[in-house]
């Protein structure tokens, strides 16, 4: 008898839970191919390993970008696989919920619970990440109060007002901590005239990267490649370069909370002042973040206690009460 | 004829209350599905499947997060989605961080 699952299928990361076991996996979303047999190399933490370090044959890649499936087949055949690691077969197959950003296309939608089809899965059903991070964050959704969950994944941001076990309001940007990644690499060529990958420009970020001033910051010598010369190069970097490289896209995450808080109803908006608003996501531990958006929203934000598997733990509570909650699923309600 | 009038009116009236009774039965599904939706929601219902990573977050080594497990070495660097205080990178003497490139896109560090 297959066990249920719950998948919180990021940009970043893949999150499994299985029912009456919790958490079963935790692998970044990254497949290796072999480019002329089309074969699959690695998925997970072992294809990560390999980006950017391949020979020509073999290609590393995401297959999502934005929390939308870029390349269909080799998400399913990713999906597949994973499933397959934690024990799915063609003689089990569960029912799988999965978490998508709230504001994925018809056409997505149907990409990714025909992808978990194809992948062994008995049944497919999609629930929104805001709701299922809420869930997993242990807010008190179940009562008449505004509850405020912003989620910062690697390719979108998005709020929520959750009321009563159900969005109120909410928006969502194609924006994450990806793209955060992406302004540094970008500054870093254009203002010291050096290339340096997607890992180091992540690396940089965890380093010294902060959306908001804090007393205690050092600098960051970064190696990469000039682009002149084609040489290696040192260059040090401070904390008030990498800040104004990440402006943009702090400041575009920023903006969408406080167009979620302009939706909400009055009466909601009231409990955001004294229950406060929870960032989970990956991004959401970007320092200075938290205090950036309480700036700007005049707001108290606290960061939950779990921001990596909030959405996934959500998901896991959904398929442990199935019947109960499957009104919650993405096109049931509507 | 009084007899079939009878036999109409009976049937109708059967058909009345089968209407009645399934519309009464579905706005009370409506009411039962939602309860049991809040319910299903609440604190208590979800304290299992939350005190699981609690318990295994108290516990480093089985903590989940793959940024946050100590890494074994340099040729095994741990994925991430987003920021974090840890990282690969050398504190330097004058309390600078030092990050090299780690070979993407063809780009080596030194």
């Amino acid at each position: 008898m297959a066990r249920d699952l719950a998948i919180d299928l990021g940009t970043a990361n893949t999150l499994v839970y299985m029912k009456g076991r919790g958490i079963v996996l935790n692998e970044p979303s990254v497949i290796a191919l072999n480019r002329q047999t089309g074969e699959v190399l690695a998925t997970g933490r072992e294809a990560w390993q390999m980006i950017g370090r391949t020979p020509g044959y073999i290609v590393a890649v995401r297959p999502l970008r934005g929390g939308a499936i870029t390349d269909f087949e080799i998400t399913e055949r990713m999906i597949r696989l994973l499933l397959q690691r934690v024990g799915v077969s063609r003689f089990t197959r569960p029912k799988v919920v999965i978490c998508v950003p709230s504001a994925i296309t018809e056409v997505e939608r149907r990409a990714v619970t025909d992808a978990a089809r194809r992948a062994g899965a008995a049944d497919a059903n999609l629930i929104e990440q805001p709701m299922a991070a809420a869930i997993g964050a242990d807010l008190p959704i179940d009562e008449p109060v505004g509850n405020m969950v912003i989620d910062i994944g690697g390719g979108t941001s998005e709020t929520a007002v959750i009321s009563l076990g159900g969005i109120v309001a909410l928006e969502a940007v194609r924006v994450g901590s990806f793209d955060i990644d992406a302004a540094i690499q970008n500054y870093i060529r254009r203002e010291h005239g050096i290339a340096v990958g997607e890992r180091t420009a992540e690396e940089i970020k965890m380093a010294i990267g902060s959306a908001h001033p804090s007393p205690q910051e050092s600098q960051a010598e970064v190696r990469g490649r000039d682009l002149m010369t084609g040489l290696p190069k040192t260059v040090v970097l401070t904390p008030e370069e990498v800040r104004y490289a990440i402006d943009d896209v702090v400041s575009s995450i920023v903006s969408s909370v406080i167009r979620c808080l302009s939706k909400a109803p009055p009466e909601l908006s009231q409990d955001f002042l004294v229950r406060g608003m929870y960032l989970v996501g990956g991004g959401g531990l970007l320092r200075g973040l938290a205090e950036r958006i309480e700036l700007e929203t005049e707001v108290p934000v606290r960061m939950s206690n779990v921001p990596l598997e909030a959405v996934v733990l959500g998901a896991g509570h959904v398929i442990e009460h199935y019947d109960a909650l499957k009104g919650m699923f993405m096109g049931a309600r509507r | 004829m009084t007899a079939m009038l009878a036999i109409v009116g009976g049937v109708l009236v059967i058909v009345l209350l089968v209407i009645a009774i399934s519309r009464t039965r579905h706005s009370q599904d409506g009411v039962d599905s939602f309860r049991r939706q809040i319910d299903a929601l609440s604190p208590e219902a979800r304290r299992p499947v939350i005190d699981q990573i609690y318990q295994s977050t108290d516990r480093p080594d089985q903590r989940i997060d793959p940024r946050i497990d100590p890494r074994p070495s340099d040729s095994d660097p741990s994925p991430s989605s987003g920021a974090s205080a840890e990282s690969d990178e050398t504190i330097e003497p004058d309390g600078s961080t030092d990050i090299g490139d780690t070979g993407e896109d063809g780009v080596h560090g030194t």
